[in-house]
């Protein structure tokens, strides 16, 4: 309260008195110079009448003795360099700072103390070390830490504003919860009431809430000059830091809540926390910092040297970041579920770059520059901390950006959480809050008890009630569809597949309903494949059929699992899925009634394609029982498909396997594929499959073409006639047929020597020879045949020779 | 395609598809695809041939061309020196009866018997004498008996069963040869053709003690085929279609029965014990697969029947007893349009009646008229487009783009009735 521009105002006054040594006087010390002379006037001439002597000395003048403090003829130095003896290098060995913390001050007035600090001075103003109690006008200040003295000069020439000079005046009586002065309140100045007050606040222990904070400003002025002007030439004001930052933070505790004190002693913290810091400081914990106007000093300092080392960022740090960064913005779930979102943000973080972002080395240096509150800093020039190549990370949007996604991605997940957390404030370790949650987020207790169950998984199917899952993670009665969905897949994600299989759009159980639990790995392939899709309802289809005759005994259970082993087409995932699927159907079977109300609104064409597709399934195995086929027929009677098509549909499957058609997909899974082939809407031929039909056929001509030899073909021996080899002379055959014996080669060609014969005649003829005539007409067609490939006779009566040999045959 | 067609095959085959039945002949000319399928069922004939045994189940749906796959290789066996044997089943015409069924099933076998000089049947008399010509010729050489050389032939005929009365009556076939004895000639002949209906008549014609009765149908087929290759020829294949009638038994006994013969004869081929015996089964999916009626009702049959569990995914085996037809598709039954054409133009291309397009356009018309089946059911719509064919080539001039929309075509409905099972004994319908 009231202080805010005391330093940028000491800046405007630094800046023009430098030049005029007695324009700085003019402007600067008369204030002081006039009361001063005043009251050494006053004081002087009471004295001068009442002792006749020149003997009083109060130190009441501003300028500092330049005897008792050669280090404080700071103002005569141009600039000094604090911190050359910089508690960083002497203090942090491991930090070698090539240009250790500067505090620059120009002097503005250096001759300026010169003239007033003529007067000698008595006591100068000293610190009261911690723990050392000091008496002031009769009141007992415990625990020191403030400057007593009748001397301690600014660079204004007046005494440091919180100097308790302890021959000023006091009155009996001063209440601190009154203000007593203006802006920029000064020991010196202030009346002598407030002093009282202030000496009474500073000895009740510096605490009560309800002083006014001109008093807090006034000790603050104190430690603020111990800190940052002490410091850097007193090796025991150093050693003061960590004591300041404790008091500061126990002020901040009691009169945090002014904002203008709260500004100024974070500050003064952040300063005197990073007076001294490690080269490294990521890797130590970090503290806890305040959401501020900007991104806490430390942590820009540790962003910074992550960049600088090239070190990922951790996670801690990066949540830090986004949590203070002003730019980030947090949306509710992020505060409300703190924790939560505290470990889901390293997850994505993780997630995102792996061990940590690795940040790119900026221009802009870090460099922290220290609003004094005192008026005694007026007249040094700007208080800055810089941190060697420590790049300021902060002006770098590119990696905000990225951690904005990732704390978006982590508040999304969080949202119904954290409105359900806001609905029910209590229930967040019910299960129905867990379930809103990333299985990863569940407590402890929870994954273990999820670890029991996937290990139980491991050992077989676990068959229980929906009730006695809930209850197992603490949660009551009944669970609506989506948190039975989530809680499917949080089974999922650890590995336990569930059946119902609610995730693919199962109708959810009740509580009274078994649901079956079944290890699964990985997350399994997916389950909206037509293939499964119709294996899940051939196995309902065959248990409701089973069920419609009776119970579903053991047998009956053993082959729908035999069968579930047979289809090989399906995943090991698919199969122990349809496994669990059977356990469950025979716990809580579908009914009949169900199924056919399920099947009725299919279209006739779709129930044909699903009974076909159930001849295929039935298939899988590559063979065909006939209980897979008694069970084909009545499922095909459910869908109201004629029992009957199950054999053709059976056999086109298995037709359609083979690779006869060249290009048919030689899949058991195609749908016989004569019904896909033609389209009813236009008619279209594959001109590929043509093709390769044709090539086919001409193979089947080949291959046909030896077997139906033509004419040209030379004579052949028939191979398994035993032929007696003297029957047989060249010389007598007759148009060219071999392989006869003398009286079939005369009635060969007795038989050529008319077109047609009644069979009498012939018989006569034959008989006449001794042959029998069906035998010789065999005989002979049969050589016929092997030379010229048609019969020389035909016919049964009359009997036809055949001409067109006739021809062929010199007679 | 390239080589040319005897106008003989292109009429068969012609007349054939116009009648809307299976060409007898031919059929290698309008076969489209089925590479595997024909290389399998040719190694199959070429086992026959060489002494082994098969045992083949054609499963298709109607209209999937089974019958004409089982001519194919009807013809292909022929043409590799195999006796065919070809029946189709109905009620009358079953493996197993006590009726006189399976010896009617039998009968229809032999009276279908057919060599590559009798394609169309009635080889059995032929065969009977060529076995008899060549153990006359040896007797000669030998200065033998006839009958002594082929009871020496049949010797081991006669440790099958029924094999002594069959070596007697081809003994007395032979008798009535050289004894000018037609009756008993014909009796011999009706003897193996399982036309006596009881053992009397049998004693009284042939004097023999036994006849081919029900129980013996496959017993006297396995005999048929040893003297088959004794008489000059590779081997037997029996050729049997319409399963379907089996899986119709509304009996469940008779229908088991006939699965056990089935069983039975698939053992023996796979075991090997049928010497130069092959059968070829054509059914429909359901006579396999349905597990109340079909083969899969049988659990003996069904473990032999099951797929080899490693085929499936691309992977083929062809060596398992079910051979499947897969039903044409569109692209199919546009090549199959294709050969068609090229046959009724024998093999030139010049004289083709329509363009490409045209069999497309052709093939549009039918699947606007008569959706999806047409391909899958090609008899009516290739009965249809022969038609076609016919027209255009006797009216130069006429423009087949307006003719196109004037064909009817029937849909082909069939495959229904095989589906039809015949009224139950099982208490279908029972009312108090």
């Amino acid at each position: 309260m009231g202080v805010y521009c005391m330093a940028k105002k000491s800046g405007g006054g630094a800046a023009g008195a430098l030049a005029l040594v007695g324009l700085a006087m003019v402007a600067a010390i008369p204030k002081d110079v006039w009361i001063a002379l005043g009251v050494i006037a006053v004081i002087g001439a009471v004295l001068y009448f009442l002792f006749s002597g020149k003997s009083s000395e109060p130190a009441k003048a501003p300028p500092p003795a330049p005897a008792r403090m050669p280090p404080s003829r700071t103002p005569a130095a141009t600039t000094y360099r604090a911190p050359a003896s910089s508690p960083t290098s002497s203090r942090v060995p491991a930090y070698v700072p090539d240009e250790p913390v500067p505090v620059r001050q120009t002097s503005p007035a250096p001759k300026a103390f010169k003239v007033p600090d003529a007067p000698t001075r008595s006591a100068a103003g000293s610190w009261i070390p911690a723990g050392q109690s000091v008496t002031v006008a009769g009141v007992t200040i415990p625990d020191g830490m403030v400057y007593v003295g009748s001397s301690l000069p600014t660079p204004m020439g007046s005494n440091d504003p919180a100097l308790i000079d302890p021959k000023l005046n006091v009155t009996k009586s001063g209440v601190y919860r009154e203000r007593a002065f203006g802006y920029w309140p000064s020991y010196s100045e202030i009346p002598a009431s407030a002093r009282r007050a202030y000496l009474n606040w500073l000895a009740g222990g510096r605490k009560d809430p309800a002083a006014d904070i001109g008093y807090v400003f006034l000790y603050f002025y104190g430690l603020e000059r111990r800190a940052i002007l002490d410091a850097p030439k007193d090796e025991s004001a150093q050693a003061d830091w960590p004591r300041i930052a404790e008091e500061l933070k126990r002020l901040l505790g009691i009169y945090g809540s002014n904002h203008s004190f709260h500004g100024y002693a974070s500050k003064l913290l952040a300063w005197v926390g990073l007076a001294t810091y490690s080269s490294k400081l990521y890797l130590e914990p970090l503290p806890q910092y305040e959401r501020g106007w900007e991104l806490p000093l430390h942590l820009r300092l540790v962003l910074g040297q992550c960049a600088l080392d090239q070190v990922p960022v951790p996670a801690t740090v990066a949540l830090a970041w986004a949590r203070l960064d002003p730019n980030i913005s947090l949306r509710t779930p992020a505060t409300r579920c703190a924790e939560q979102f505290e470990q889901l943000f390293a997850l994505k973080y993780f997630q995102a770059f792996g061990s940590g972002m690795v940040l790119p080395v900026n221009k802009t240096k870090l460099k922290f520059a220290y609003a004094p509150a005192s008026a005694g800093f007026r007249g040094y020039n700007d208080i800055n901390l810089t941190f060697g190549n420590v790049p300021d990370v902060t002006v770098l949007t590119a990696p905000m950006k990225k951690l904005q996604d990732v704390v978006e991605a982590a508040t999304t997940e969080l949202d119904s959480f954290s409105r359900y957390l806001g609905r029910n404030p209590t229930q967040g370790k019910s299960l129905d809050a867990l379930l809103m949650l990333p299985s990863d987020l569940w407590p402890a207790d929870v994954r273990a008890r999820l670890q029991e169950l996937q290990l139980r998984t491991e050992r077989g199917l676990v068959v229980m009630k929906l009730q006695e899952l809930l209850a197992a993670f603490g949660s009551p009665g009944t669970a609506t569809k989506d948190r039975l969905v989530s809680l499917a897949r949080a089974f999922e994600s650890t590995n336990i597949g569930m059946e119902p299989d609610i995730l693919c759009g199962a109708k959810p159980p009740k509580g009274e309903d078994p649901v079956v639990l079944f290890s699964v790995e990985s997350a399994g392939p997916h389950r909206d494949k037509a293939a499964y899709q119709a294996a899940v309802l051939t196995l309902q289809l065959a248990n409701a059929v089973a069920l419609a005759d009776g119970e579903m005994g053991p047998e009956e259970m053993r082959q729908l699992r035999a069968q579930v082993e047979g289809w090989t087409h399906l995943t090991p995932a698919h199969q122990q899925r349809l496994r669990a699927h059977l356990r469950l159907l025979m716990e809580a079977p579908v009914s009949l009634a169900v199924l056919k109300k399920k099947l009725e609104p299919l279209q006739v064409s779709a129930k044909q394609s699903i009974a076909k597709f159930m001849a295929v399934v039935a298939q899988a195995d590559g063979s065909v029982s006939p209980a897979e086929i008694k069970m084909l027929e009545k499922v095909y009677g459910v869908l109201g498909v004629d029992p009957k098509n199950v054999f053709s549909d059976v056999h086109a499957v298995a037709a359609a396997g083979k690779p006869t058609p060249a290009t048919a997909p030689a899949s058991t899974l195609a749908p016989s594929k004569p019904t896909s082939a033609p389209a009813s809407a236009g008619f279209t031929l594959d001109a590929a499959r043509i093709a390769a039909l044709q090539k086919d056929s001409e193979q089947v001509s080949a291959l046909l073409a030896n077997i139906f030899k033509d004419d040209e073909v030379p004579a052949v021996t028939p191979t398994s006639v035993d032929e007696p080899a003297e029957a047989v002379a060249e010389s007598h055959s007759v148009a060219g047929l071999t392989g006869l014996d003398d009286a079939h080669t005369a009635f060969a060609r007795l038989l050529l020597s008319r077109p047609t014969w009644s069979r009498q005649e012939l018989l006569d003829v034959s008989s006449d020879l001794e042959l029998m005539l069906d035998g010789a007409l065999e005989r002979i067609n049969d050589a016929s045949f092997d030379v010229h490939d048609v019969a020389l006779a035909e016919g049964e009566d009359p009997i036809e020779i055949n001409q067109e040999l006739l021809e062929k045959v010199p007679a | 395609m390239n080589a040319p067609i005897r106008p003989k095959d292109r009429d068969a085959v012609v007349q054939s598809l116009r009648a809307g039945v299976v060409p007898r002949t031919g059929q290698h000319l309008v076969q489209v695809g089925r590479t595997r399928e024909i290389q399998t069922l040719v190694g199959d004939i070429d086992r026959i041939a060489d002494g082994g045994s098969t045992f083949r189940l054609v499963i298709g749906e109607y209209g999937a061309g089974k019958t004409f796959f089982l001519n194919l290789v009807r013809a292909i066996a022929m043409e590799k020196k195999l006796v065919v044997a070809s029946a189709d089943l109905n009620p009358d015409r079953r493996l197993h009866a006590s009726g006189g069924q399976a010896r009617s099933l039998y009968a229809e076998l032999m009276r279908n018997v057919s060599t590559r000089t009798k394609p169309d049947g009635g080889a059995l008399a032929g065969i009977v004498e060529k076995f008899i010509a060549q153990a006359k010729t040896e007797a000669k050489t030998a200065g033998q008996e006839t009958e002594t050389v082929i009871r020496h032939k049949l010797e081991h005929l006669t440790e099958l069963v029924n094999g002594y009365d069959f070596a007697d009556v081809i003994a007395a076939y032979c008798r009535g040869f050289e004894e000018g004895n037609e009756q008993l000639k014909s009796d011999a002949v009706r003897w193996l053709r399982g036309e006596f209906a009881t053992k009397t008549d049998a004693r009284q014609a042939l004097g023999v003690r036994t006849i081919v009765d029900d129980a013996a149908v496959y017993d006297q087929l396995k005999l048929l085929a040893r003297f088959i290759r004794l008489a000059g020829f590779s081997g037997l294949l029996v050729n049997l279609d319409e399963l379907v009638n089996l899986y119709k038994l509304a009996n469940a006994q008779a229908r088991n029965s006939n699965y056990e013969q089935i069983l039975r004869i698939l053992n023996d081929s796979l075991q090997g014990t049928a010497v130069g015996l092959g059968f070829i089964l054509g059914g429909t999916p359901e006579f396999l697969l349905d597990t109340r009626r079909g083969l899969y009702s049988y659990p003996a049959l069904q473990s032999r029947l099951s797929q080899n569990t490693f085929a499936g995914d691309g992977l083929v085996d062809f060596s398992g007893p079910v051979v499947r037809l897969s039903s044409l598709s569109p692209e199919d039954f546009y090549v199959l349009l294709q050969k068609i054409r090229d046959v009724y133009a024998l093999g030139d291309p010049a004289k083709h009646l329509l363009p490409d397009q045209g069999l497309f356009s052709f093939m549009e018309h039918c699947a606007n008229k008569l959706g999806n089946t047409y391909f899958r059911t090609p008899r009516t719509t290739i009965t249809s487009f022969v038609n076609l064919l016919a027209v255009l080539e006797q009216n130069p001039g006429a423009k087949w783009e307006q003719l196109l929309g004037g064909i009817e075509v029937a849909s082909d409905t069939g495959g229904e009735a095989d589906l039809n099972v015949e009224g139950g004994d099982e208490l279908a319908s029972f009312k108090l």
